[in-house]
């Protein structure tokens, strides 16, 4: 027989509801054999006892349900957003609190690159916060002249560009074409927005962050994982080409993986026939760390941008409603195929227009093709009223929230793309709790960053930047928030069965705290340290944060 | 590597208009045009198996040259990828979503020099527009449409009763009340007229080593008047370019397509015109050419034709040229 370890702590948060705590836990096999005291791990028989975290706090392996794996191999690439970030392997990336700071940030980057024509990419850039000061070709110019730099911004909308790029482009002040943003002369400042414009600018470049999955992103999303508490991730929108499923495939074999990986088809990729095709076969790839069966669907676009569908009044600054990524009724056809086919939605609605469209769909596919226990989860889900909550309740529809956005964009959605009434709303965990709709919580990874306990912060605090508490009455417990990225986010992802809690015969996958997130001051649980993970009974450290 | 920019056709309208029939129309007709097409469902597009060459993913070389991308990389990343074959492209199909906007589609043609931008059609089906435009999930999209297209194909109204499709003639006119409309089959051959470049007329001075043929020729702009009016003219002295810039501006919106050779005073140069986008380019002409130009309408010719005589062009009979 396999031997049997056991770890000790000063509290093992189980979410078990027949044992919430315990002081032990013992382990054979990766799985769990039982939590309780040290007397109750003897009728097992002979153990080994680990008392590496006998200070620290056990709770079950965090579930991250909607971030992406090119959370791990976006760090090639240097970060210029507003605040701090740590990249897998621990490195501090400064945030740029001004356009000055960004400059800096991007000439120290230029110094690493070998020759003087590679083109210069950075991610996560966010001016919303600089008020009217926006970048231009002239900064980006002295940082380099011979390469293009591209910069992209963290709403994922606009480019900033050099004028070295601007010339390759065959941009200049006549060009007139909506999205080449000009300043009061008619000159170009670099800035580039929509379809036409970034076409251009990837055209002399190629866009590095095109294409499908690679194990070396895999391998340092795990890492990115592990650094956070997590042991089970989605990467919620994957290209299923042959390239990718060999990544997944290869990735989740690696000997000391600490990650079990979920990847979601991309619906619209190819025909729904041919998608469906793709994910049944996927399944033989399944194994521990690999849980293929998600399917994605995009229904809309983002708040922030002004893409997401909304219900009248529409946004409160009056700009024009968002776009449907498809044809509604497409949409409609994706989710009776899908849910037909058994396999599991996961569905982008930002909007409440579009969670209205795929709660339509969704019940309409129950009508045709009833099927108990679905767990289709809408993602982000950011504007559904209580009336849309009672629906998903009805319907066995899930959700998933994107709490992290109170915070990150909190403050403009009050005053700029919902107004104070419906922002309060926003993200409403609260709501959810109350009308029964199973829920997680999420960071769209690496959209905002990967680190469940300061999601868990951001629905429990509802505060924005700028310290607003956001909706008091959407505030959730603690507690509560503690399901919501543990056994709420494995139930959206179906997986409450293998991962979520410290049960007997789960995976034995624990994140290792330094405090108990039900013990400290609600604003604190963001700043609780987080040791490492232990995955299927193996402890992994978290990298030390340097720089 | 050829220099002569692609031509760039965008093709919209909402889901059963017809787009596909006529993409798949225009494939079968591409004659020598290398189309390559962009949509969103290989699937759809019913390619005879043994037409095609090579098969990758998200793109499919067919026998006959012509290229079809699937869009579900996204049009921005797809546009950068065929880019790379150029050389083996004469004119980009984009197949819009039906919820997509044609003009910032168009937009990509207006940005980058390597693509000529053409006509921007949308095709309304006469049997569903009055629902879908009375959706509030889609009315802002569909009424949006509506600003950037050069011609409108009411489609299907074989199909629709003669009160819906007056209803959508005038919704559409109200919405657009500068475009043209025309009702059509979707892949009917006046609209692979339009959209292919017709060819230009056989020289007969070299006749047997020009490679197209005068059938297909002949056949081309006799489907293209089912519907459309065209007129070629001619002129042997100078043109005035002030007044014929002037001339193209103040039909733009009247011309579907215009082009020819135009010897100015001071220079030649090309004339295309899709919709109403005026596009003169220097040429390098023989200084006895004389000027030489076709254009294509829905209406009536004779007002642009008398401002052109006023020029001192002439009619060619029937003959287009290049």
């Amino acid at each position: 027989m396999s031997e049997i370890t056991v770890f000790s702590a000063r509290d093992v948060i189980t979410m078990n509801a027949s044992r919430p705590h315990a002081t032990h836990v013992a382990v054979r096999d990766g799985r769990i054999l039982g939590a309780g005291s040290l007397e109750d791990m003897h009728q097992w028989g002979p153990f080994t006892l680990n008392d590496d975290f006998a200070d620290k706090t056990l709770v079950p392996g965090f579930v991250e349900g909607h971030a992406h794996a090119m959370e791990g191999g976006i760090w090639d690439f240097p970060y210029i957003g507003f605040e701090d970030r740590w990249d897998p392997s621990g490195r501090r990336w400064e945030g740029a609190q001004s356009l000055e700071a960004a400059i800096a940030a991007l000439t120290a980057a230029e110094a690493r690159l070998d020759d003087a024509e590679t083109p210069l990419f950075a991610w996560g850039f966010d001016p919303i916060y600089f008020g009217e000061a926006r970048m231009n070709a002239a900064q980006l110019d002295t940082v380099s002249t011979t390469r293009p730099i591209i910069v992209l911004h963290s709403n994922g909308h606009l480019l900033n560009v050099n004028s070295r790029l601007m010339d390759m482009a065959g941009i200049t002040a006549d060009t007139n074409v909506y999205g080449v943003l000009k300043d009061d002369s008619g000159k170009p400042t670099g800035e580039l927005m929509e379809m036409a414009a970034k076409y251009m600018a990837y055209r002399q470049t190629g866009n590095p962050f095109f294409g499908g999955i690679k194990t070396p992103s895999l391998l340092r999303y795990a890492e990115s994982a592990v650094n956070c508490g997590v042991t089970t991730a989605t990467d919620l929108f994957a290209s299923f080409n042959e390239e990718s499923l060999a990544a997944y495939a290869e990735a989740s074999k690696t000997p000391g993986y600490a990650l079990r990986l979920m990847p979601a088809l991309n619906t619209i990729e190819q025909s729904i026939d041919e998608g469906i095709a793709l994910a049944k076969r996927a399944l033989q790839d399944n194994n521990d760390r690999l849980h293929h069966r998600l399917c994605k669907v995009m229904t809309d676009g983002s708040i922030q941008g002004f893409t997401a569908r909304l219900k009248w009044p529409g946004y409160h600054n009056g700009k024009p409603n968002g776009l449907w990524n498809l044809d509604p009724n497409t949409l409609g056809e994706l989710v009776l195929g899908y849910h037909k086919a058994g396999l599991h939605l996961h569905i982008h609605t930002n909007g409440d227009e579009a969670s209205e469209l795929m709660l339509d769909a969704v019940e309409a596919a129950q009508l045709a093709y009833p099927r108990p226990d679905h767990r289709h989860t809408l993602q982000h889900c950011q504007m559904a009223d209580a009336s849309q909550f009672r629906r998903m309740a009805k319907l066995g529809v899930c959700v998933n929230l994107f709490a992290n956005h109170i915070y990150y964009w909190g403050d403009q959605h009050a005053a700029i793309t919902m107004g104070p009434d419906r922002a309060n709303r926003m993200d409403a965990a609260g709501t959810a709790q109350r009308e029964g709709v199973p829920y997680a919580i999420h960071s769209d990874a690496p959209v905002t960053p990967m680190a469940p306990l300061f999601t868990a912060w951001c629905a429990v605090n509802r505060q924005t930047r700028t310290g607003i508490v956001l909706g008091p009455e959407e505030r959730i417990s603690a507690e509560d928030a503690l399901y919501a990225i543990t056994l709420g986010a494995a139930y959206t992802l179906h997986m409450d069965h293998l991962v979520g809690s410290i049960e007997p015969g789960k995976f034995a996958d624990f994140a290792v705290l330094e405090d108990s997130p039900l013990e400290v001051d609600p604003e604190a649980i963001r700043d609780i340290g987080v040791w490492g993970t232990i995955s299927g009974g193996t402890p992994h450290k978290a990298a030390t944060r340097t720089g | 590597m050829s220099d002569a920019p692609i031509d760039f056709t965008v093709i919209g309208g909402f889901l059963g208009s017809g787009k596909t029939s006529l993409v798949n129309r225009l494939l079968a007709a591409a004659g020598n045009t290398r189309f390559a097409v962009l949509v969103n469902d290989f699937g759809a597009l019913n390619i005879d198996e043994t037409l095609i060459r090579h098969q990758d993913g998200r793109i499919m070389q067919l026998a006959n040259g012509c290229i079809c991308c699937s869009l579900a990389g996204g049009l921005v990343d797809t546009m950068v990828e065929l880019m790379r074959y150029r050389d083996a492209i004469d004119h980009i199909l984009i197949e819009a979503s039906g919820v997509s906007y044609p003009s910032r589609i168009m937009d990509f043609a207006r940005i980058d020099p390597d693509l000529r931008p053409g006509l921007t059609l949308v095709l309304i089906d006469a049997a569903n527009l009055q629902n879908h435009s009375t959706d509030i999930r889609l009315a802002e999209t569909i009424t949006a449409q509506m600003e950037s297209a050069d011609l409108f194909v009411l489609t299907k109204t074989d199909i629709a009763s003669a009160d819906m499709a007056a209803w959508t003639r005038d919704w559409v006119a109200t919405h657009a009340p500068d475009a043209p409309i025309i009702e059509s089959r979707p892949d009917d051959a006046s609209l692979v007229a339009l959209i292919t470049d017709p060819p230009p007329a056989p020289d007969p001075t070299s006749a047997g080593t020009h490679h197209h043929h005068l059938a297909d020729h002949t056949d081309l702009i006799g489907a293209l008047h089912a519907h459309f009016a065209s007129r070629a003219m001619t002129a042997t002295k100078p043109v005035d370019e002030d007044a014929f810039t002037a001339f193209a501006n103040r039909y733009s919106k009247h011309l579907l397509r215009g082009k020819g050779t135009l010897h100015f005073h001071r220079r030649s140069a090309i004339w295309q015109q899709a919709g109403r986008l005026v596009h003169l380019e220097d040429a390098d002409l023989d200084i006895d050419t004389a000027s030489q130009i076709v254009m294509i309408s829905v209406d009536d010719l004779s007002e642009a034709a008398a401002a052109l005589q006023a020029m001192g062009f002439q009619d060619v009979a029937n003959v287009p040229v290049r």
